[in-house]
């Protein structure tokens, strides 16, 4: 029988330096972060395993409030718990300032269990039940309304507490240099903004105090909030004009890209993303224009992953090599898309744990999922790896280790490293109990 | 006496109410002859004048009057309690009986002497507050003479209702036969039980008080030997004596700082004294008046009337008002410690955040000569650089276009704009100040902002300004060769003025892992510096709103303490409960403790480490350091010997305590040590009504107080 032709593979040697579209840049080992080595860490905690960075985290805050502060006589940070809210985390952005912004319930619950102050929690969210409100109200949460029915049943909560709290309300916008978001909130060229505004100021049930506006997710473009801040400056003047309520806070929400390269971006994250103070001076120069000599309100942010992405890794193992039919290399490791749901927006930057020696050639990460879509990375210049060795996936901090999901394994131990190199689990790998803790058997089984 | 807890806690308390008012009343003109308020001083006083028990009555009853005749003249309850008026109608009684022993009724000289002293007392307190000067017991002297001048003119059998008829300019009592005869004449007595009993009166009231009478009472004797060697001791000499002690306490404690200069002053201004009851003495003899304690007054108002004609407050520098000398040299030592000596206008950092120092006093580039005390700021990226990018555009530049602010308060007095930018690395050296402000803080202090952007500058000749107005927008204008702020103080209005030194107060210092906070401080070139960026999360939590009552309770439910916050007339606030009182001052960057009068078995002791200053500043972490004064620490007994101590070696008074700051949520924590004192504060961040812990430890013993608002802690219990 004659044997089926097979072409052959041809991989293309080439030194590390340039080609016609500039530098390739040479994939530099991760071997340790803030002093640590990652296999003490991988040998301590078992693999995969989430790394985050103190120092990092501390670093970003401190830059973007450094930004802030130069700017502003009056600014708050109110940090994202859905971005990532283990304790610990939270705790370094409570330690730095920043307030707890909360979008449901449950981080409403767990902010307030932690101890933050009601006063410094700010509660965002389309869907707010009546226990939420009443929770929020008796601890003087700072309340943005979302909806209509909301605020009618905002009203009524705060009507049976016998209180007439202070709020704000969420506000949309159409005209800005990005995709419409106008699932949250009032929309503002419509009308349906003042319309609220208008019925909050009337009824008297409520105060109406700040203005909270989220234009989008990671946007790259600073000028896009330069033009919200000017919006939402002139709303607030229009309603201080029109209703007499005197707006104090201007809340313009999160967004800001963090150093991740999405999946139809050309340029990567690195060197796309705008600077903070790029951000900061598009915001002060919107409110400036929109404030035209008024009294400068106070500023709040709810940045997310532009802090936390940066400070998270998680460190996998390879299991196994394979060709695939087009002669692409694939290589297995021990984390997938169910601890790593990023990994369908961003085009991780991936890198060895140690060094690496050979030709580098395109080479796909697949996790350890028995489902097609169990991708890490998908097309990447590596050279080649052995069963056993580790690699770093970087900038995972944000929503990984809020939006994982226990999908036929358990989920990891994750790790912070301090900035003195010492280490501590954060949250504790699931074993099978967890698993079964949860679970009941009916008495007709 | 007990006073009950809130919480059914018997503690052992001060004399309350109606018993305390009453002894205030009576004891405390006894305590005002040695300058004191302290009613132990006032005791030991009246049991001298009890050595000749007659007087006691006398003067008891005086005294009492006194305090009737004030209250029903309507002059205050709090000048009945003082018991200044009751002092001088204590003083004129003694002085007719000495001087005038024959007199004639009882009843009418107490009567007559009472109400003329207190008349005459209000009188004299009103004429010399106006020169702001103090009356001291002048109003006893005129009240005497008055009686006195009267007197003659009455019947020598005028009566029973004649009150005095002879003098003797100077009668037995104070002739001379031991030293002690000279303390005692203070009251007009002679003996040494008197003599004793009064020394031990001041030795109560203040060690440096007793310090300065010895001084007085050397200085006077020094001089008799000097200029009347040959004659006999007399009474003269003593009444010379007793004014030189009066003289040297008054000046050397009471408005001088106890220093080795005040000390100085007070042995001149004693042998001054000596010098005008010499001089006095002929001439009143002529008109039959005796010298009393007229030297005294007229040295001390000479002394301060002069004193006010010195160019600078130092050597010896003016005290401000205190209870005793002790209280002065603590709160003067503290002062200069924890606000510095340029603490007369404590200029904010001209800027938000967190700006760099290129250029600071005496630099190598512009800084020099009549501009040495000059600084140049500018701004950093996160990798330290003045610019991004390629640093060809201004606006690459960090600083560039950030708000410039007013250091203080003040009116903007000059502004020089429509100077263009120069490009990066070009220098402007014609119009060397650029675009400019100046602001005037008042009569020859000037502030100047300079090298602003053109047409940045928001304000115009004539604006009133507060500290942390924006002028306008840091530029590169001038002799700028990139964008940078300069900013000096000088005492001319014109740019270019030379220039002087300053501090800045509340610079939060971004060096090192932690930054440090310095209250009063220059920014030394090369550092990160930056203004408080105020909490008001913080600033609420710690907020002694007036009117609040505080509870202090000790955990292992020995001891509650009731405090109330009182606010006085120059906005301090007090902190008040029956064992004590602690005062602070809160303003936009924090609070401050200012002084401390707690007695040891008092809760309130242990807020003066934990709260001694509490800067509402946004950063994790924070360290500064600060130095109290020991005394407020310690016991009754080894208070007294520190404070004798304190006077030749200041630096003994202080107690150097190192702070941390650092935040978790809803919380902050602040930690203190000092050498043998550390404490932990828990600073609940959760609304108006929580309450906060304090964990002190002090030899060796831990003790853990919740501090809350009485009325929320007594509601939080009842559910």
């Amino acid at each position: 029988m004659k044997a089926k032709y097979e072409p052959p593979l041809i991989v293309r040697h080439s030194l590390a330096g340039v080609n016609k579209l500039g530098s390739i840049p040479a994939i530099r080992p991760m071997s340790s972060i803030d002093g640590v080595r990652i296999e003490e860490l991988v040998v301590a905690y078992g693999s995969p395993l989430f790394v985050f960075s103190e120092n990092t985290l501390r670093e970003r805050v401190r830059e973007l409030r450094g930004e802030l502060g130069r700017r502003f006589a009056s600014f708050d940070l109110g940090w994202s718990y859905k971005t990532n809210y283990l304790s610990a985390v939270c705790r370094v952005f409570h330690q730095e300032g920043s307030l707890a912004e909360v979008v449901s319930g449950m981080e409403l619950r767990k902010a307030l269990a932690a101890g933050v102050a009601g006063q410094q929690i700010i509660f965002n969210g389309p869907a707010k039940t009546a226990a939420d409100l009443t929770l929020a109200f008796e601890k003087r949460v700072q309340v943005h309304i979302d909806h209509l029915d909301e605020l009618a049943l905002a009203e009524t909560v705060a009507e049976g507490l016998g209180i007439v709290p202070e709020v704000g309300i969420r506000v949309s916008q159409s005209d800005l240099p990005v995709p419409t978001w106008d699932r949250f909130g009032f929309h503002l060229e419509s009308g349906r903004a003042i319309e609220a505004a208008r019925r909050i100021v009337r009824s008297g049930r409520l105060g109406l105090r700040s203005l909270h506006g989220h234009i989008g997710t990671f946007i790259p473009n600073p000028d896009a909030y330069r033009m919200a801040a000017l919006a939402m400056t002139r709303f607030a003047r229009q309603i201080e004009s029109e209703l007499g309520a005197r707006i104090t806070t201007i809340d313009l929400g999160g967004g800001f890209a963090s150093h991740n390269t999405l999946h139809a971006q050309y340029l990567p994250g690195e060197e796309a993303t705008p600077s903070f103070s790029e951000y900061v001076e598009a915001i002060a120069s919107g409110l400036e224009e929109g404030l035209d000599g008024a009294e400068t309100p106070r500023l709040v942010l709810e940045t997310g992953r532009a802090l936390v992405d940066d400070a998270g890794v998680l460190v996998a193992t390879v299991l196994g090599n394979k060709r695939l039919a087009d002669k692409r290399r694939a290589v297995i490791v021990d984390a997938g898309v169910n601890i790593l749901p990023t990994a369908w927006w961003y085009r991780h930057d991936v890198r060895p744990a140690q060094e690496i020696l050979g030709t580098a050639e395109p080479t796909v990460f697949f996790g350890p999922l028995c489902m097609a879509i169990d991708v890490v990375r998908d097309r990447v210049m590596f050279p080649p790896l052995r069963v056993g060795d580790r690699v770093v996936i970087r900038h995972v901090g944000a929503y990984n280790v809020t939006q994982w999901m226990q999908f036929i394994s358990e989920r990891p131990n994750v790790v912070m490293v301090s900035p003195k190199g010492q280490h501590a689990i954060i949250r504790k790998a699931e074993t099978l109990e967890t698993l079964l803790l949860q679970e009941q058997m009916p008495a007709w089984l | 006496m007990v006073v009950k807890g809130t919480h059914g806690v018997r503690l052992p308390g001060r004399v309350p109410g109606v018993g305390r008012a009453v002894l205030e009343i009576l004891l405390r003109p006894y305590a005002q002859v040695v300058f004191s308020r302290d009613l132990a001083a006032g005791a030991l006083v009246l049991a001298a004048v009890a050595c000749m028990p007659k007087l006691a009555g006398i003067t008891l009853a005086a005294v009492a009057m006194a305090a009737v005749v004030t209250w029903l003249l309507g002059l205050g309850r709090a000048a009945v309690r003082e018991g200044i008026y009751g002092c001088m109608a204590l003083l004129t009684t003694l002085a007719l009986l000495a001087f005038a022993p024959n007199g004639g009724s009882l009843a009418a000289l107490v009567l007559v002497g009472t109400v003329t002293s207190v008349l005459l007392g209000a009188s004299f307190q009103t004429f010399f507050a106006r020169l702001s000067l103090p009356a001291y017991v002048l109003p006893f002297v005129s009240a005497a003479w008055l009686v006195h001048l009267a007197s003659r003119s009455l019947s020598p059998r005028g009566g029973a209702f004649s009150p005095v008829v002879e003098w003797s300019l100077l009668p037995a009592a104070l002739t001379r036969h031991s030293w002690l005869d000279v303390p005692a004449s203070l009251l007009f007595v002679h003996g040494v039980a008197p003599g004793v009993l009064v020394l031990l009166a001041l030795l109560v009231h203040s060690r440096i008080g007793f310090f300065l009478a010895g001084v007085g009472a050397v200085t006077a004797s020094a001089l008799r030997a000097w200029l009347r060697p040959d004659l006999a001791w007399s009474a003269l000499d003593t009444m010379a004596s007793f004014n030189a002690m009066l003289t040297a306490m008054v000046v050397g404690g009471v408005w001088f700082v106890p220093q080795p200069s005040s000390m100085a002053l007070a042995a001149g201004a004693a042998g001054f004294s000596v010098l005008v009851t010499y001089a006095l003495m002929p001439m009143l003899a002529m008109l039959s008046l005796p010298v009393l304690s007229l030297p005294f007054v007229i040295t001390v108002l000479a002394v301060l009337t002069a004193a006010r004609m010195r160019q600078q407050d130092r050597w010896p520098r003016s005290a401000a008002p205190a209870d005793r000398p002790e209280d002065a040299l603590a709160r003067h030592l503290s002062r200069v410690r924890r606000f510095g000596e340029l603490a007369w206008l404590p200029f904010r950092l001209p800027f938000r955040g967190e700006w760099y120092v290129s250029q600071g006093w005496d630099g190598e580039h512009t800084h020099k000569g009549p501009w040495r005390h000059g600084l140049d700021f500018e701004g950093r990226t996160a990798e330290g650089k003045a610019h991004r990018g390629e640093g060809r555009d201004l606006r690459d530049y960090v600083c560039y276009g950030l708000p410039v602010l007013a250091a203080g308060a003040g009116t903007v007095a000059l502004v020089v704009d429509g100077i263009e930018d120069n490009r990066p690395g070009e220098v402007n050296t014609r119009q060397n100040w650029g675009n400019a402000a100046v602001i005037a803080h008042g009569p020859w202090l000037h502030t100047v902002y300079a090298h602003l952007q053109p047409k940045s500058i928001r304000v115009k000749p004539g604006d009133v300004v507060t500290p942390g107005t924006e002028i306008g927008r840091c530029g590169n204008s001038g002799r700028s060769a990139v964008p940078h702020l300069h900013f000096q103080v000088q005492r001319g209005l014109a740019l270019g003025s030379p220039t002087i030194p300053f501090e800045f107060g509340d610079v939060v210092e971004c060096q090192g892992e932690v930054p440090t906070l310095g209250t009063h401080m220059l920014p030394r070139q090369g550092t990160f510096v930056r203004p408080v960026h105020r909490d008001d999360s913080v600033a609420q939590a710690a907020a002694l709103t007036p009117g609040t009552k505080i509870e202090l309770r000790e955990r292992n439910g020995t001891r509650v303490e009731l405090a109330k916050v009182e606010m006085d007339l120059l906005g301090t606030r007090w902190l008040s409960s029956p064992h004590g009182r602690v005062a602070f001052e809160t303003y936009d960057n924090g609070l401050v403790l200012l002084d401390c009068h707690a007695g040891p078995d008092s809760l309130l002791r242990f807020l003066v480490l934990a709260w001694a200053r509490l800067p509402f500043d946004q950063s994790a972490q924070l360290r500064w350091q600060d130095s109290l004064s020991r005394r407020w620490l310690l016991p009754r007994w080894s208070r007294l010997l520190a404070d004798v101590l304190t006077v030749v070696a200041p630096v003994w008074g202080g107690l150097d305590v190192s702070y941390s700051l650092r935040r978790r949520e809803g919380a902050v924590e602040v930690e203190g040590h000092a050498a043998d004192w550390s404490c932990r504060t828990v600073l609940s961040l959760s609304g108006p009504h929580a309450s906060h812990m304090l964990f002190v430890e002090h030899h060796g013993k831990t003790h853990e107080i919740e501090i809350g608002q009485a009325d929320a802690m007594a509601s939080e219990e009842a559910a």
